[in-house]
C-alpha cells in the first residue's frame, strides 16, 4: 500500500470513528483497518474504489450508533405529544390570564406568548429526549390504567401487555369529566398558586395617590412568608395532582375517587396548619390601614375589628371545609353511581 | 417510471433486511473474520454491504448471539466472529420459522 492510499484509509477511518461512542473507537478503528486492507487486496489495490464502495463515512458511523436518528422515538411519541399539549395549553392560558391580570393591576403589561410557549416546548422535548437516552420507560397513561388493576388485586394480569379486559366500558355520559373544565382548573391553580406564593402583596388594601398605585398593604404576613411558602406549595401541588388524575382518567372511576379523597384530605390538614398554626395574617394590617386611611375601627360591625381574634381563619377554614366536602361528595357520588371499572 | 423503481428497490431492501440476520448467523458456526464472511455470502448469491455487516455483527455480539476475538498471530490482526450456544439455538429457531414462512408463501403464490 502506498503512502497516498494509506493516507486515504486513515482519513476514512478517522471520519467514521470520530462519530462513534468513545468506548468503541479503538475496536472499530482496528476492525475498519482490517476490512479496508482486505478489500484493498481483493479490489486489486484501488483504494478509491474500496472507499467508494464503503460509502459515506457519516452513514457508516450512523449504523454503528444503533441507527438512532430521532430525538423522540415512536415509543415515546404518544406520551410526548400528550404532555406537550397539556403543557402548552397551560402556558398559553396562564400567559393570557397573567397579561389580563397585570393589565388590570398595573395598567399596562408586556405581552409575551411566544417566548413561554417556545420555552415550554423546549423543556418538554428536552425532558423526553433525556428520558429517551436513559431509556426510562414513561407510560403515564398505561400506568394509571394498571394501577387500577392493582387495586382490583388483579395481580395475575400481565401488566405490560395489552389485554382486552383492560378496556373500560364506554363511560356513562354523566361520569365524564370535562377536559376544558379540568384544564381551566389547572390554569386557575397555577395562577392563584403563583400569586399566593410569589406575590402575596397583591392580596390586600391598595393605596392610591392621584389615581396611581403607591403601595399595597397585604393582609398576609410577608415577613413570615418564607416559612409559609412550603406548606402553601404542597396544597397547590396536591390540587394540581388531583386535576391531573382527572385529566388522565377522563371520567369518574376508582382512581379518580381515591386520588380526590387523598389530595383533599391532605389539603384539609395543610389548610388547618396554614390557618391555625402558621402566622399567615399580617399582625400590622389593621394598624397600617388605620394609619393610611385614617379610619378608626372600633365598631363591632366592622369586620376588621375581629382581625386578631382568629375569626378570619375560622371563616376561611369553614369555607375550605365546605368546598372540600362538596368536592369529595360529588366525586364519590358520581363514581359510585356512574363510574366504570375495567372487567377484572 | 423512476418512482416505481424507487418503490421496488425500497421493497426489495426491506425484504432482504429481514433475511440478513439469518444469513449471517447461518455462516458463523465456524469462526470467520468480517471480509471472509462478505465474500462467503457473496459466493452464495447474498450480497451485503460491509457498512451494514460490520455494525450488524457488533449488534449481534451485544445481544449475545455471537462472540468475537482478535487473532493477532497472523500477518495482521483479524477479528473473528462465531455463534455462541445461545446463538446456535436462536439460529435453529429462526431457521424453523423461515422454513415455515417459505412453505406458507409457496402456498400463497400457487393459490394466487
Amino acid at each position: 500500500m502506498n503512502e497516498k492510499d494509506r493516507e486515504l484509509m486513515e482519513r476514512y477511518i478517522y471520519e467514521v470513528i470520530r462519530r462513534v461512542p468513545s468506548a468503541h473507537k479503538e475496536d472499530i478503528r482496528m476492525e475498519l483497518q482490517e476490512l479496508i486492507e482486505d478489500m484493498y487486496e481483493a479490489e486489486s489495490s484501488n483504494m478509491e474504489s474500496v472507499l467508494s464502495k464503503l460509502g459515506d463515512p457519516a452513514e457508516f458511523a450512523k449504523k454503528y450508533r444503533d441507527d438512532r436518528s430521532y430525538v423522540i422515538s415512536p415509543e415515546y411519541y404518544d406520551n410526548y405529544v400528550w404532555v406537550l399539549k397539556i403543557v402548552l395549553i397551560c402556558i398559553a392560558a396562564s400567559s393570557i390570564l397573567s397579561f389580563i391580570v397585570s393589565t388590570i393591576i398595573d395598567g399596562f403589561a408586556e405581552a409575551d406568548l411566544i417566548g413561554p410557549l417556545i420555552y415550554g416546548f423546549g423543556m418538554v422535548t428536552l425532558v423526553f429526549a433525556i428520558l429517551e437516552r436513559l431509556k426510562v420507560k414513561v407510560d403515564i397513561r398505561e400506568k394509571k390504567v394498571w394501577s387500577v388493576n392493582n387495586l382490583n388485586d388483579d395481580i395475575n394480569l400481565n401488566k405490560k401487555a395489552w389485554a382486552p379486559n383492560q378496556m373500560r366500558p364506554v363511560p356513562n355520559k354523566k361520569s365524564l369529566i370535562s377536559r376544558t373544565e379540568t384544564i381551566a382548573g389547572l390554569v386557575f391553580i397555577m395562577i392563584f398558586g403563583a400569586m399566593m406564593i410569589f406575590a402575596p402583596q397583591l392580596f390586600g388594601a391598595y393605596v392610591f395617590d392621584d389615581g396611581k398605585l403607591v403601595r399595597t398593604i397585604s393582609i398576609f404576613n410577608l415577613e413570615q412568608w418564607p416559612t409559609i411558602i412550603p406548606v402553601l406549595s404542597l396544597i397547590f401541588f396536591a390540587s394540581f395532582i388531583d386535576e391531573i388524575i382527572k385529566l388522565v382518567a377522563g371520567c369518574y372511576c376508582k382512581m379518580v375517587m381515591i386520588g380526590n379523597i387523598v389530595t383533599c384530605a391532605l389539603q384539609l390538614v395543610l389548610s388547618v396548619i396554614v390557618f391555625k398554626v402558621l402566622p399567615i395574617w399580617s399582625p400590622t394590617f389593621v394598624d397600617e390601614v388605620v394609619a393610611e386611611f385614617g379610619k378608626e375601627i372600633t365598631s363591632k360591625g366592622d369586620i376588621l375589628f375581629y382581625w386578631e381574634t382568629g375569626l378570619l381563619s375560622n371563616i376561611v377554614l369553614a369555607i375550605i371545609c365546605v368546598a372540600t366536602a362538596i368536592e369529595i361528595g360529588t366525586t364519590i357520588y358520581k363514581t359510585m353511581r356512574y363510574g366504570v371499572e375495567p372487567i377484572s | 417510471m423512476g418512482e416505481e423503481k424507487d418503490i421496488l428497490s425500497g421493497l426489495i431492501q426491506e425484504l432482504r433486511r429481514g433475511t440478513l440476520i439469518l444469513s449471517v448467523l447461518s455462516q458463523l458456526k465456524e469462526a470467520k473474520y468480517g471480509y471472509a464472511l462478505v465474500q462467503n455470502l457473496e459466493e452464495k448469491g447474498v450480497s451485503i454491504d460491509p457498512n451494514t455487516l460490520y455494525p450488524l455483527l457488533r449488534r449481534l455480539e451485544k445481544q449475545g448471539l455471537l462472540a468475537s476475538r482478535w487473532e493477532v498471530g497472523e500477518s495482521k490482526p483479524r477479528k473473528y466472529y462465531r455463534r455462541t450456544p445461545q446463538g446456535d439455538s436462536i439460529y435453529l429457531e429462526l431457521r424453523a420459522h423461515w422454513e415455515a414462512i417459505a412453505v406458507s408463501m409457496k402456498d400463497l403464490f400457487e393459490e394466487g
